[in-house]
Formats: structure tokens, sequence, C-alpha cells
């Protein structure tokens, strides 16, 4: 990159030239426009749902009017209930799931096993999982689709990143600690409650607040699997076709801005894993060194950041 | 130091586990490793057996018939679904190269170039957005982009570059891999950011020290050190390709793209020909399945627990 000059290169490739001076400005210039392009969607459905004309081209004007049609729509009121009782149980049972494994992965021989079973999910096609289990229950076990179904569409989208999210926090979670911990007599609830959770905390709630916010936009298992009542995006889908139903822009701008800022939070969290293990093994070592008589052993664990 | 003293049902459970922890290891795994079997891998095993059954009314009947694969063949009634299937697999492909020249560029960018920086977390959740919005209105929203009176024509006739607003924009093949891009860009920059985050910095300044040019760097050390991550990159997006129905119905047009094989899949499942729904399901799972026993074979599963 920043390769000597030598007299020999001075007769270059304009190109060249230009590359070496403006070759950053074309980078980030690059990135932008795909920062850009992947946020316009989003962000020209908040303009849209401002709008007075109630389709979707560009905004010419503002007015709440879809809003106020939002609040009196029974259908869509029913629709949000319903995502979010949905959202808040596949949280509990999609981040309680994934931190159980994540317990277990450290402690198994069959890592490969229970990654492999964890995470393929996110490589098969979401409407194949949905019909098919769709098909599996109603076919051969007799239940038709309902609140269930539906609850375990969301569980097993959200299950994988949950896990995925809870065992990368848990690698700031020096595997020595807990043994120390069960060494000096604690039994696992508190090697567990007292070490691990401390510090792994961040990474739960971000875990909790991806699976919210997945389930709170799950489409393509909710299709094939829900009951009676439709969640949100099914709601949205039901109308897509037909020519007015403006309150949707008006529900989806406000799904978009609830879900970027529950992202944020969770990026917040997330990035706080790291400090939280640093902080509680310099309190930790702190204490050791107050304490009368007790003197540091050895050198502190390296933390991983 | 003594003990603590225990008190409580979590510690009089957590004595109890601490002389089994076989038992322990048992509980935590068991429930997520049970739900995911029972309602991921046991119904999609499931497709395989019953793609070769047969309807009968409304219900599938346990038999041997390769009829549902030989009508996606083209069995009494043309090779439209094979031409479909022909059109999904060219798109998907398409996508997956634009996805990984333009992805593994911005991973290269956020992995290498800007190595360290703060920002570095940020730009990636960046990119993460779309990913947790709505699925559909995303989409949708892109027809105020292309449309006739979109944002590039509106623009572009304001500008005087063209003097009739642009109809091919909208409803076409072009408009399915825009939406398509926008989905799985993600997809890509993710798994190729992380496994280039992992090649040591040492690595890369090594080269430059040896007189290697970025050129040399990026082709004999970059590229081959990323590919497990591009590899996993490009089975998401391939797969992803091909297990979508939203994007073609709401962007796609004339030509093919607006009937993809994920949405032969849905309208096989609501005309409840399952037998057919699970013929194509089980082509689309062979094909992924596939690629990730190749990625299996060549890299190894557990490297994703490395990650």
């Amino acid at each position: 990159m920043n390769s000597p000059e030598t007299p020999q290169t001075v007769h270059r490739h304009p190109v060249e030239l230009f590359f070496e001076r403006h070759g950053m400005k074309v980078w980030k210039g690059f990135v932008g426009f795909f920062i850009l392009y992947v946020l316009l969607p989003p962000l020209l459905l908040v303009t849209i749902s401002f709008d007075p004309s109630g389709v979707v081209r560009m905004p010419t004007g503002f007015s709440l009017q879809w809003y106020e049609v939002m609040i009196n729509d029974q259908a869509l009121q029913g629709a949000i209930f319903k995502s979010i009782i949905l959202a808040f149980l596949t949280t509990f049972l999609a981040t309680f799931l994934a931190l159980m494994a994540a317990l277990g992965f450290r402690k198994t021989k069959y890592k490969t096993l229970v990654i492999a079973v964890m995470i393929l999910p996110i490589f098969l096609p979401g409407i194949i999982q949905g019909f098919s289990l769709s098909i599996v229950l109603s076919q051969f076990f007799g239940v038709e689709r309902n609140f269930w179904t539906e609850l375990a569409g969301h569980v097993m989208w959200a299950l994988p990143f949950a896990f995925l999210v809870v065992l990368t926090s848990m690698s700031a979670v020096s595997r020595e600690w807990v043994l120390a911990a069960l060494d000096l007599g604690a039994n696992p609830w508190r090697a567990f409650k007292d070490i691990e959770y401390p510090i792994i905390k961040p990474g739960i709630t971000s875990a909790a607040i991806f699976s919210f916010v997945l389930s709170f936009n799950e489409f393509s298992r909710t299709f094939y699997l829900y009951g009676t009542g439709e969640t949100l995006p099914i709601y949205v889908w039901n109308r897509i076709f037909v020519a007015t139903s403006p309150q949707t822009f008006a529900i989806s701008a406000l799904t978009v801005i609830l879900s970027l800022t529950l992202v944020g939070l969770a990026t917040w969290y997330l990035t706080r894993v790291g400090r939280v293990a640093k902080e509680t093994l310099e309190k930790g070592l702190a204490e050791q060194q107050d304490m009368p008589g007790g003197s540091r052993s050895g050198e502190p664990p390296a933390v991983a950041d | 130091m003594l003990p603590p003293k225990t008190s409580g049902l979590f510690d009089r459970l957590a004595e109890y586990f601490s002389d089994h922890p076989r038992i322990l290891l048992s509980l935590q795994l068991a429930p997520a490793i049970i739900f995911v079997a029972g309602v991921v891998f046991i119904p999609l095993a499931s497709v395989f057996a019953w793609s070769f059954w047969e309807m009968e009314g409304r219900r599938l009947v346990p038999t041997f018939s390769t009829d549902a694969y030989a009508r996606f063949l083209g069995a009494g009634g043309g090779t439209f679904r094979l031409e479909v299937f022909a059109t999904s697999l060219r798109i998907a492909v398409t996508q997956t190269a634009i996805a990984l020249v333009l992805g593994f560029a911005i991973a290269y960018f956020v992995g290498v170039k800007m190595r360290g920086s703060k920002y570095v977390l940020p730009l990636l959740l960046l990119f993460a957005v779309p990913f947790l919005t709505s699925y559909l209105m995303r989409t949708l929203s892109w027809h105020a982009v292309l449309q006739r009176f979109g944002l590039i024509n509106t623009v572009l006739l304001g500008l005087g570059v063209i003097e009739e607003p642009m109809t091919w924009l909208l409803f076409s093949e072009f408009a399915v891999h825009v939406g398509l891009l926008s989905t799985y860009l993600p997809f890509m920059i993710f798994p190729v950011w992380l496994a280039m985050s992992r090649i040591d910095r040492t690595v890369l300044s090594a080269s430059a020290d040896l007189g290697g040019t970025p050129k040399d760097t990026l082709f004999r050390i970059v590229i081959p050190l990323t590919l497990p991550g591009i590899l996993i990159g490009c089975i998401f997006v391939f797969v992803g390709v091909l297990g979508d129905s939203v994007v073609p119905a709401l962007l796609g047009g004339p030509g093919g793209s607006s009937t993809l094989l994920a949405n032969l899949m849905d309208r096989a499942v609501s005309g409840d020909d399952l037998p057919l729904a699970g013929a194509m399901a089980s082509i689309t799972l062979a094909m992924a399945i596939g690629l990730i026993l190749a990625w299996e074979f060549f890299f190894g599963l557990k490297k994703i627990g490395e990650i």
C-alpha cells in the first residue's frame, strides 16, 4: 500500500496515478453509495407514509391522514397486537433456548453437531421450512395451523441468530474463570449467576432485541403457519396487491423506525460485552489487592475484547 | 474461603447438578436441539419422502411415484416448470456473482482498509439495517425508485439526460436484481468480512514488505484466506434467491422474472399439489445441502464455531 517511490515508476498510467491520489475517496464513495442503496428503500417508506397520494411514488406533499386511517383500522390494530404478543413470546423462548444451548455448547464434545443443528436453518429457504412444517402437522398429525404453529415458525427463525449473538458474547468469558469459581466451591448456578451472567448480560439483551425485531418482521414462514388473525407482515401482504390501503405505509414506516431504534439499542448493548468483561476483571483484581494479605499470583488472564 | 451459604431452589438444583454434570449438559442442549430437529429438520426430511407420494383428494397417500418429478420435468403439459427452474438458476447465479463482487469489495474496505477504526461496527450495522426491517415493504418501496415517475426517472428527466421515462426499470429482471441485491448484499458482506477480519495484520504488511503489490496481496493472501467466508456468502445468496418468492412477485415482469421457483412452490402448496411442491423443494434442498457439504468437505463446519 505504501510502497516506496522509485524513479522507475514515474511514468505511470494516469488511471493508476488517479487512484494513488484519490483512492480513498473512490472507496468511500463506493461504500457510501451502497449504504445509501440498502438504506434507501426503508427510508423512502417513511417519506411515502407522509404523502397524501397514498400510492408508492415519489412523495409530493405532507399529510398525516394515513396515520389517522391507521389508528382507526380495526384489522390493523388486531395485527399489531398479535405481532407484539408473538414477538414477546419469541423473544423469551428464543433467547432462553439460545442461552441454554450456548452454555451447553462450551462443554459438549459434539460441537460440530450442535453448531450444525443450530445454524443450518439459516441456510435453508424460509418458505420451504414454513410449508414443510405446516404440511407435516396437518397431514400426519391432523393439527391445523394455529397460534402455536405460528410461534414455532417465529422461534425457528430467531433462534439461530440469538444463538450466534449469545455465543459471541460468551467468547469474552474465559473458561478458566468459571472453573476457578467451581473449584472454590461455587455450584454451577452460582458460577453462572456471579461470573458468566454479568459479563454476557449485554449479549443476552441484544439477542433478545434481535429476536424481537426478527419475529416482528417475519413473513415467509408465518405465511404458511398462521392460524386465525393476521400478523403485521401478513396484513401488509394481504393488501399489497389491493389498490388502496395506504395505511400500510404508515404502519410500515413506524415499523422501520421502531426496528432501527431497537437495532441501534442492541448494538450498543453488544459493544458493552467486552467492556463489562474488562471492568469485572479489573474490579476483581483491585479488590484482591485491597484485601489484607491478599496477593496476586501470576498474571491476570487476557480479556478478549 | 468457605463456599457461600446455599439457599433457594436454584442453589439446591445446582447442588444436584454439580454431582451430575452430564444431566445438566443434556438439559441445556436438549430443548434447543429437540425444538430445531422437530420443527425444521424432521419436516424438511419428510419433504424428500412425500415428494414421491400421491394426493388422494386433499390427503397425501404413501406410495412410490415419480410422477411429481416427471411433471416437473415436463411430462403431460409443457416444460414451463423446467424453464422457470432454468430462469431461477440463471438469476440466482447472476445475483450471486453481483453480490460477490460488490460484497467482497465492501468487506475489503471495512475489513482491511478500515481495520481497527471505531467506525467498523457502525458501518457494518448500517448494512444490517434492511435485514431487520419489514422485507415486504422494503421490496415494495423499490417501486418508488424504479417506476415511471419514480426517483430515477424524475431525476434523469429533470437533468435532461433522458427525454422519455424509462419503463424497463420496474417489472423487469433488472428490478428483480436491484431488489434482490438490497436484500442479499449483507448476507455476502458479513461472512466475507468475518473471514477477512481474522487475517492477521502482520501477514498483510509482510506481503507488502516482501515486495508484493496490493494486487499480489489481494490475490495471493486475502482471497485465499477469505475463501471460506466467500463460499458461505455465495451459499447464502444462491439458496436465498432460489427460496425468494416476494421479490419476483413484486418487482418481476415479462421474460419470466415474475415467476421463479419459489413462486411455483407456493402455487403448488396453495393448489394442494403437495408432491409437486415437495419435488421442487427437494431439488432446492438437495442443491443447498450439496453446497453446504462441499463447504464442510473443504473447510470443516467447526470453523463457524471459531468465529
